[in-house]
């Protein structure tokens, strides 16, 4: 047998974990490992014909036919990352009640002038997703706080039922819930529109970081998520929560937090290094640290489930998904090509148009160069160097640091983030808080799933979540 | 033969004129010059009105058969209805050559030059000018390269309408200039290719279609069909050999293929060489539903959907019911005895008309 082209990582001294570019994977002992290696083959006739049939190994004869097979995949894996289905980011407002210590985009005070969206510039953006797109649409408006202008979110949800089409609309609202009121609810009772929210733990938790004049944060939060399921119904409320060294200490009481609620779904990150998240105080964390309190959070989340609920941790479902199912590029933040452009356009507070919400961030930090396409109605990506530039640098199989990684055909890229924390955007991997974050993911997956048959069952769970 | 769902075979009376080869057949009058010549088909000798033309009096086969459609007779007088616009599927045999030698050939392939069956395809097909599907198989039907594309144009001249089904091995595809050649028509042509792949590994696959190198053959060509844009049913026919492939070939097609609308197990059928090679070869389904189980799921994952085909419900857990299709074309599909009492039989596909005796896999019924 031959040997063909793949990456391995080693789990632990004997396990390693084997992908090709065209996707497959597998696992294999650190001396079937290197008899693969040595000999093309493990003389395990059974194993054999599995790294046969995943185009790890290949007969003498199908050589030629392996290296096709192998170039048809990624070939398929590259059209469909290109594929141009971007979610529509608006941003009614920068100005936010809260001033939360992590805040990414540097939200302006709410008595600050000139930092809203001129209604005159929304039905101009509406007509730019029509031209963009086909239906559905996916809209999310992001902040600053959406809600301090509830006048423009509903001009923009009914502009674009107006254009788009109710049933081909979907709306997103990115919001604290301070300022929900029986109006709002009201208003998105008959319309197709959900709210996402975050939560980062109990109270403790999650005032220590995000900070609302009144000191409530965390009660004004669930008040309105109980508004919402109570009246709009449990499917219209998701929450995301962003890991503070607060939560790192106690990984439960956000499960807790969830349960009272009655929210089985979680979304959890580390903070972002975006922007000024990493001035501020709030992260002293390492990936480690979180990695292990990720853990406990999984062991958690079992048990929970072994008594009957359900958890979904929706982070590493995408991880799994990416695994796991060929052909799953739906989500921005972890693609190659970047999702940049290709899976999100940003419309911004003063006209300006992104290709994604982080380059907005790279714009607040560094005023003196433009990161934007242009303004609403004069926009190109095309004549854009910035964004050329960005999504040709974005195929991470092309990435020094990547090119060997095992976990190379279900990682993406994330050349904002090269930009901002190395100033340009491929970056050196070995200090890439992507490339660390997300290694530790699928590494620590992985391993799960190859040691007990609890975690490889709740693991296929989650391919369909 | 068991009662099958449709007839499609009669007798040419005694005295009638010795017609031979491809023809319309005809209810009504005028009959109007076209691609084949047409017969009348009269219930009785009393309905007979224009003794000129070409007849035949069969009051079976004019009750079977609705006007235009199609039929070969040979000259001992055998009428076949081979485009019938009652059927299920209607198939025509372009050749009945072959580059592969499958064990579990259900309609094994002769040497010769038979091109006349492809020339007489053309014509029927062109006669027929269907709004539907029309199956073509072999043999291998992509044998005769040039003459396939020569019947896919004329069929866009005039039967535009027709849906073509082809069933192949799909090595001509590895030959990317032909495979470009077919892809062109299919801008103007719906057409889908059926092939199979019985294993994601040369040695499995080539011992089973009895030909070395047809695995290359056969992957480079659904590599390039599929990437030139054309629909490619993928088919599988799960046997003791190469059971256990199947949840391989399905990651295989959503990994490495493009273009594959759903990928099709078929239960093998006890027809020529699958009846010779039966005992080594057939697997009962409920030896392996973990793995339909798991090849399912992987495709559930992807928008490529999977399919049961030939399989009596009976036969098949409850839980894959939902993926089994009525595929049996009517003219070799039967219903055994124990099943007239069946609480299942409106839904289930039944049997092979040939499953009898070893073959028929006893049916259960569902009270």
């Amino acid at each position: 047998m031959k040997l063909m082209p793949f990456n391995f990582e080693p789990l632990d001294e004997e396990s390693y974990f084997i992908s090709n570019i065209a996707g497959f994977s597998s696992f294999v002992n650190l001396k079937q490992l290197e008899s693969i290696i040595d000999f093309g083959q493990t003389f395990n006739p059974e194993l054999d014909r599995l790294l046969e049939n995943k185009l790890f190994i290949s007969a003498p004869s199908s050589v030629n036919t392996a290296i096709a097979s192998l170039a048809s995949a990624l070939g398929k894996r590259v059209t469909i990352g290109l594929e141009f289905k971007p979610i529509f980011m608006i941003v009614p407002t920068l100005r936010c009640d809260h001033s939360c210590k992590y805040c990414q985009v540097s939200r302006a005070s709410i008595n600050a002038s000139g930092f809203d969206l001129d209604k005159k510039l929304i039905p101009k953006i509406i007509d730019t997703i029509a031209l963009l797109s086909t239906p559905p649409y996916k809209l999310e408006l992001q902040g600053g706080e959406p809600l301090l202008r509830f006048d423009l979110v509903e001009l923009i949800y009914q502009l674009a039922e107006e254009k788009l089409g109710g049933d081909s609309i979907e709306m997103v609202i990115a919001t604290s819930l301070s300022l929900v009121s029986d109006e709002i609810i009201d208003w998105a009772r008959s319309r197709n529109v959900v709210f996402s929210v975050s939560l980062d733990g109990n109270q403790l938790v999650h005032d220590k970081n995000r900070i609302h004049p009144s000191g409530n944060a965390y009660q004004l939060a669930i008040n309105g998520i109980k508004k919402i399921q109570s009246q709009l119904g449990m499917h219209r409320i998701s929450t995301v929560t962003t890991v503070t060294d607060e939560l790192i200490k106690n990984p439960l009481s956000l499960l807790d937090t969830h349960k009272a609620l009655g929210l089985l779904d979680l979304f959890v990150r580390p903070v972002s290094p975006y922007g000024f998240a990493t001035t501020r105080s709030s992260v002293n964390y390492s990936m480690q640290e979180y990695m292990q309190f990720y853990a406990q959070l999984w062991d958690g989340i079992k048990q929970y489930r072994a008594q009957g609920l359900p958890f979904v941790e929706h982070s590493a479902a995408i991880h799994i998904k990416k695994l796991f199912v060929p052909g799953f590029s739906s989500y921005a933040d972890l693609k190659s090509p970047s999702g940049v452009v290709l899976n999100c356009v940003l419309f911004n507070y003063d006209g300006h148009v992104y290709g994604s919400d982080e380059s907005r961030m790279l714009q607040k930090v560094n005023p003196q160069l433009d990161f934007s396409a242009g303004t609403v109605g004069e926009i190109s990506f095309a004549d854009s160097d910035y964004y050329k530039n960005l999504t040709s640098a974005s195929f991470n199989f092309l990435h020094p640091g990547c090119e060997n990684c095992a976990f190379l055909p279900f990682c993406g890229s994330d050349p904002c983030q090269n930009i901002s924390m190395q100033g340009e955007p491929i970056g050196d991997k070995s200090l890439s808080t992507f490339c660390e974050y997300h290694k530790s993911m699928f590494k620590f997956l992985v391993n799960k799933y190859n040691t007990s048959a609890d975690d490889k069952s709740l693991i296929e769970d989650w391919i369909h979540a | 033969m068991p009662e099958v769902l449709r007839n499609d075979l009669f007798e040419r009376a005694a005295g009638e004129s010795k017609l031979s080869g491809f023809y319309v057949l005809r209810k009504c009058q005028p009959l109007i010059p076209g691609f084949l010549p047409q017969v009348i088909v009269y219930e009785n000798s009393s309905t007979v009105i224009n003794p000129e033309t070409p007849a035949l009096i069969n009051s079976e086969l004019f009750r079977a058969i609705e006007d235009g459609d199609i039929a070969n007779i040979n000259p001992n007088g055998k009428i076949r209805v081979i485009l019938s616009r009652r059927a299920n599927h209607n198939t025509l045999l372009l050749t009945e050559r072959c580059d592969n030698r499958c064990q579990f050939c259900s309609q094994p392939p002769k040497d010769g030059d038979d091109s006349w069956l492809l020339e007489q395809a053309i014509l029927a097909i062109c006669a027929f000018n269907l709004d539907g599907e029309i199956g073509l198989s072999g043999g291998e039907p992509l044998l005769y390269r040039d003459d396939f594309i020569r019947l896919l144009d004329t069929t866009i001249e005039h039967a535009p309408r027709t849906r073509l089904h082809i069933l192949t091995n799909g090595r001509a595809f590895a030959d990317l200039s032909f495979t470009k050649s077919v892809a062109q028509r299919t801008e103007h042509l719906s057409m889908s290719f059926g092939i199979p792949l019985y294993a994601a590994n040369s040695a499995v696959h080539d011992k089973l279609v009895g030909a070395e190198g047809a695995f290359n053959e056969t992957v480079k060509g659904i590599i390039n069909a599929g990437n030139s844009g054309i629909n490619i049913e993928l088919r599988f026919i799960p046997t003791s050999e190469n059971a256990q492939e199947l949840p391989f070939v399905a990651e295989y097609a959503n990994r490495v293929f493009t273009n594959i609308n759903q990928i099709s197990v078929m239960n093998m059928e006890p027809m020529g060489w699958a009846r010779k090679n039966w005992d080594e070869l057939y697997l009962h389904p409920l030896e392996y539903p973990l793995i339909l189980e798991y090849a399912a799921k992987i495709t559930r994952q992807n928008s490529t959907p999977l399919y049961l085909f030939n399989y009596p419900l009976c036969q098949l857990p409850e839980h894959l019911h939902e993926l089994s299709v009525q595929s049996i074309s009517d003219w070799k599909n039967y219903y055994p005895e124990e099943c007239s009492s069946c609480s299942m039989k409106s839904q289930c596909g039944g049997f092979f008309a040939s499953a009898k005796g070893k073959f028929l896999q006893s049916p259960q019924r569902y009270i």
